[in-house]
């Protein structure tokens, strides 16, 4: 609950106007809980998701839906199989083919290491200084370096991550009602729908280098997509 | 330690915060805020606001950590956002805060971060109960020169509101906060109010750079004002040593003021 462009409290606030009942769940390791990140990996955060849709499953009986951006999106996607919801929505999925994740990473030795090890450069502003496809990789999991830089991030993670096929669980989503959405790569701020069909591979690194929109655009694009979304659903 | 959200109604708009507290609390610890800057969020970049209410609460402190209108998840745009709109919460947070502890006397430390400072020369003048302040790479020259380096982010018009806006950062920035953000903070008043003051530099913070010199020079001057270094640290501390450092040093100098 702390993205650095307020874009998920914005949807939330944006969503319960129009009068549906919004929760945000913060994973361990991230916003106010006090666990550090290196507790983090995607064991945990399966967990967390599968524990957050069990919850609210019951609570909400038969019109559950859910919205997840970068990496959430795809381990939510993942973690449907035995819950009944009645839409996911993803900002940016993440979907990187695992090979390219390899090539981006450093292997690590230590435990744990900052993230300003992994993915390395100073320039906040433009990004001039940081290799374009570890930042396409960054991106992919909904974060910015300098959101990033400073946080011990655990071996057990990035292992998990080199490793981890995120196309399966969003090619299976059609029968979850799934939306798949990105910004536009031209950097317009506009929304494009993407669909994981059958023959549909994974989207670009090019496309995930635009994930993290600087332009406030998108934010302001998104909501009306997801509330016709949303309306469109439930009616 | 104890993690309480809490939401207030400030001037119609719905603010929250997360007080934290000592599970064993002496009556009248301090109480500390957290001012971040510009558009932060309580939880601030890599969890820095985090680490720092876990360790002060372990060294007996209270700490509160919020979010402005308009910014993270309390209510509000960010392009309505001004030194102003920042002050006047940061006040309603602190009438509600200091009424929990009811008849307690306890000191309050506010702690700004990058402009948070100039939030906090905001609140000084119009509360007077302020212990102790600390800043952490105070920007108190004009931020002109860091917005022009953005050429791509040029004054643009909302599509929802039709006003003339500055993009930053995913957000869209008010004019009067990008006006306020290009004029030099009025140093003397601020440095000449009469309670303990800590500075906090990043060596390798180029948004302060010019102003490092001048802090050093009037903490050699007046007895009230600290000044301290973490070497080689950019603006925003974004590496686990320089975090944690910045941290230890500025716990160790609230224990110092609080005896």
């Amino acid at each position: 609950m702390c993205d650095v462009d307020y874009l998920m409290s914005t949807l939330a606030r944006g969503l319960c106007q129009c009068g549906f009942f919004v929760a945000q769940v913060e994973m361990r390791g991230h916003g106010d809980d006090p666990e550090e990140f290196t507790i983090v990996d995607l064991d945990t955060l399966r967990e967390d998701i599968q524990t957050a849709l069990a919850y609210y499953g019951e609570f909400t009986i038969d019109n559950l839906y859910c919205i997840g951006r970068g990496l959430s999106a795809a381990l939510l996607a993942e973690c449907l199989d035995n819950v009944r919801i009645e839409g996911i929505a993803g900002i940016a999925p993440y979907c990187i083919y695992p090979e390219h994740v390899k090539q981006c990473l450093p292997s690590i030795k230590s435990e744990s290491v900052d993230a300003y090890e992994i993915f390395t450069g100073d320039d906040y502003v433009d990004h001039a200084d940081f290799d374009e496809n570890a930042l396409a990789v960054l991106h992919a999991l909904g974060a910015l370096p300098y959101n990033l830089h400073g946080m011990p991030i655990s071996k057990r993670f990035l292992d998990q991550l080199v490793c981890f096929d995120a196309l399966p669980a969003l090619r299976q989503n059609p029968k979850n009602n799934a939306l798949w959405l990105f910004p536009r790569v031209d950097g317009s701020g506009e929304v494009e729908t993407f669909v994981f069909g059958e023959h549909r591979n994974y989207p670009t690194l090019n496309r995930y280098r635009h994930a993290l929109p600087r332009n406030p655009k998108f934010a302001k694009a998104l909501l009306p997509v997801l509330q016709d979304w949303l309306q469109v659903s439930y009616i | 330690m104890m993690q309480i959200p809490i939401q207030v109604d400030a001037q119609g708009k719905i603010l929250l915060g997360m007080l934290h507290l000592p599970r064993r609390r002496k009556q009248g610890s301090p109480l500390v805020m957290l001012n971040f800057g510009l558009n932060g969020d309580r939880v601030d970049n890599h969890r820095l606001s985090v680490l720092f209410a876990k360790r002060a609460v372990e060294a007996g402190f209270c700490v509160l950590r919020f979010d402005y209108a308009g910014c993270g998840l309390s209510d509000g745009e960010f392009h309505k956002v001004s030194l102003a709109s920042k002050a006047a919460d940061t006040v309603s947070m602190l009438l509600f805060t200091t009424s929990c502890f009811v008849d307690e006397e306890c000191s309050i430390m506010l702690l700004g971060y990058s402009d948070g400072i100039r939030v906090i020369d905001y609140v000084l003048r119009k509360y007077s109960g302020i212990n102790a302040v600390v800043a952490w790479n105070p920007v108190v020259r004009s931020m002109s020169s860091t917005f022009k380096s953005s050429i791509k982010r040029k004054i643009a018009v909302d599509p929802t509101t039709k006003k003339l806006v500055y993009p930053l950062f995913g957000v869209y920035m008010g004019l009067d906060y990008l006006r306020e953000a290009n004029e030099d903070m009025a140093l003397e008043e601020f440095i000449s109010r009469p309670l303990p003051k800590l500075f906090v530099f990043g060596t390798g913070d180029v948004h302060t750079l010019d102003f490092q010199k001048q802090a050093r020079q009037l903490s050699e001057e007046d007895p009230l004002l600290e000044y301290l270094e973490i070497e080689d640290a950019n603006h925003l501390f974004s590496r686990d040593k320089w975090s944690k450092e910045v941290v230890e040093k500025t716990i160790s100098w609230m224990v110092k003021v609080s005896l």
